[in-house]
């Protein structure tokens, strides 16, 4: 028999192990930013610089800020829009059960199983046809057809997990069907629907094929393949190219901090009985 | 002001096929506490959803006070936020992300009354209840006593015409069971509002109940008050449902030597040969010494129901039956068993009559 107190020396040193496994490439490129050129190539990946140098981050900086900005003016329409199609049809599929709209969940989660490799010829085929290849417009109609599915799927567990009840008691105590729905079923939802964005935000922000594939100009182009640009052409300047992929994960990275808390709550509202 | 309501002929069939409700009528008087009973799948909780509104019924009509709420044969349909109601749900149905007393100005706010006679109204309800020092809390920290009163408060602060409870006590534990029941029952009493309850537990329903309605497979089976669905059991039904421990009920020939030895063959020679007698166990008590006993059996073992002690006893090499057993009863014993009073019921399982042999 193992005693408690064993017990918890061997969980928290296999989290302490993991934790540091994870952070380590984190690390490696935190790091590589600061070292100057020569010495990425001198020294071992995990050794500290001898000098911090922030002139990698200049460099990244001034030749990602516009592809950020691109990804912002993209990523955060095309959010909106998955998780508010997503909502309202993750609402309707949870609420009126009917055969149609058993098949239509059924077409929608098949809708997500699809490798979405497979859709980079036909999209891109549509987008040249209707003549907004090259434009940001391109980016967000393609990012909201891509992920409108997974939000519906997300949501739509998150408002199954809310006891119809509480919208029949609202009826009852004389609220409209649309004062229910504000009042109380999005309130409640409201962590479900705060992860959804977060899953959504960053599955747009961290894609990565149909980013090279959309970006025609470098005028259009988004923040990874532009991070991707920063190897170099002759030799690879390995602290830039980290500069500037830690830039890249800041949005993704201050929206998980700020809104954590609901991201966590969110993914437990399904597992756990009663909503909180 | 207290409602009466009429239930007309209701029916309700769900999609494709399945009868929730068959033709229920019934006619409650305003300030009743009415109980609906019923085993789960009785469509009893389908009835209070038509009351409420939750539901339209396939056939018929509900009338509250003097407003028809449902008609399904005239396509007249009030909305549940205009028939005046309050409703406790099985679950209670707490708004999780509002406190006690956000909860209980809910329906206020909705209607936007003012704030300070919101205020005196959550106020006095909830000192009614009980439960003025819970108004800050949210309902993840409270007890299920206490979410119920915040569930029942929130019913009741409109001061509605008609209180709903669907199934209220059976999420709270044995001992608080008991406190609530008495609780609902006075408070509905004070405020003489007219309550319809919904159970499957025939306790709660004994303990609140002016009247009963007995609800099997959608169709109502006898309306009564306690005593009369206890002393009068309509059916066959009713006798085992009703009563704990259940009644002995035996499906006998005519010619069957126990008919003789009851001596109630003059009661049912124009039934048919086919009879059902019921026995209860408290109206028929087993013993070593009675002078008048109608006859002898042998105990197969002796148990305690609650705080009686029952002795289930062989009889005529056949049937067993349980019955009171006097203090000295010990299992294998040879006892002479008096039947106070027994209920007869014919082929079908309609009520003959009851008598004492």
């Amino acid at each position: 028999m193992i005693s408690f107190k064993t017990k918890m020396i061997i969980a928290y040193t296999v989290l302490v192990l993991l934790t540091f496994f994870w952070m380590l490439p984190f690390y490696v490129a935190l790091v590589t930013s600061l070292k100057s050129h020569e010495e990425t190539y001198t020294t071992n990946v995990l050794q500290p610089p001898s000098a911090a140098n922030i002139i990698p981050w200049f460099i990244a900086w001034s030749r990602v800020s516009r592809a950020f900005i691109n990804s912002i003016l993209v990523s955060i329409p095309a959010t909106f829009l998955c998780v508010l199609a997503g909502t309202l049809a993750g609402y309707y599929l949870s609420r009126f059960v009917s055969k149609v709209n058993r098949l239509l969940f059924f077409l929608i989660a098949i809708a997500t199983f699809i490798p979405y490799q497979i859709l980079l010829i036909p999209m891109t085929m549509f987008l040249s046809t209707v003549g907004i290849m090259g434009t940001h417009l391109s980016f967000i109609i393609t990012y909201t057809i891509l992920l409108s599915p997974w939000a519906t799927l997300i949501s739509a567990a998150f408002f199954l997990a809310i006891p119809k009840e509480l919208e029949e008691a609202a009826q009852i105590d004389g609220a409209s069907p649309v004062q229910s729905f504000f009042k109380i079923v999005l309130p409640v939802a409201l962590p479900g629907i705060i992860s959804t964005t977060i899953i959504i935000f960053m599955s747009i922000w961290n894609e990565f094929l149909f980013a090279v594939t959309l970006s025609t100009s470098p005028i259009i182009r988004t923040i990874q393949p532009e991070v991707a640009n920063l190897r170099g052409t002759t030799t690879v300047a390995w602290n830039t190219l980290m500069a500037g992929s830690l830039i890249a994960i800041l949005p993704p990275l201050v929206i998980t901090l700020a809104l954590g808390k609901y991201f966590i709550r969110g993914l437990l509202a399904g597992a756990l009985k009663g909503v909180r | 002001m207290a409602a009466g309501i009429i239930i007309d002929d209701v029916t309700k069939v769900f999609p494709p096929n399945v009868v929730a409700l068959k033709n229920v009528s019934l006619k409650i008087k305003p300030g009743e506490f009415f109980v609906v009973l019923g085993p789960s799948g009785s469509g009893k909780t389908t009835l209070l959803r038509i009351i409420a509104g939750l539901e339209v019924p396939t056939k018929g009509r509900v009338i509250i006070g003097d407003e028809v709420v449902v008609d399904a044969n005239e396509g007249i349909y009030v909305e549940p936020r205009d028939r005046n109601i309050g409703m406790v749900f099985q679950n209670w149905a707490l708004y999780p992300h509002m406190t006690a007393y956000d909860n209980i100005a809910f329906p206020l706010r909705i209607k936007k009354l003012p704030k300070d006679e919101i205020d005196k109204r959550v106020r006095e309800v909830a000192e009614a209840l009980e439960i003025s020092d819970l108004l800050y809390r949210k309902p993840a920290h409270m007890s299920g006593g206490q979410q119920q009163r915040v569930a029942v408060a929130r019913a009741l602060v409109k001061q509605p015409n008609v209180l709903l409870l669907d199934e209220p006590f059976s999420n709270l534990d044995a001992r608080i069971r008991i406190t609530a029941r008495e609780f609902v029952r006075e408070l509905q009493k004070n405020l003489g509002i007219t309550t319809i309850l919904v159970t499957h537990d025939q306790a709660d329903a004994f303990a609140v109940g002016d009247r009963i309605m007995i609800l099997k497979s959608g169709i109502a089976q006898q309306i009564g008050p306690p005593e009369e669905l206890y002393g009068k059991p309509a059916n066959v039904f009713i006798a085992g449902f009703i009563g704990d421990p259940p009644m002995n009920l035996f499906k006998l020939k005519i010619d069957h030597p126990l008919i003789d030895t009851l001596n109630v063959k003059g009661y049912i020679t124009k039934h048919g040969n086919i009879v059902y007698v019921g026995i209860r166990p408290d109206e028929a008590i087993a013993s070593t010494s009675l002078e008048n006993a109608h006859f002898i059996g042998k105990v197969i073992l002796v148990e305690y129901v609650g705080s009686r002690r029952y002795a289930k006893v062989n009889i005529l090499n056949e049937i067993s039956m349980r019955v009171l057993a006097e203090e000295n009863i010990r299992d294998g014993d040879e006892v002479r068993i008096y039947v106070k009073k027994l209920h007869l019921f014919n082929s079908n399982g309609k009520r003959i009559c009851t008598i004492n042999p």
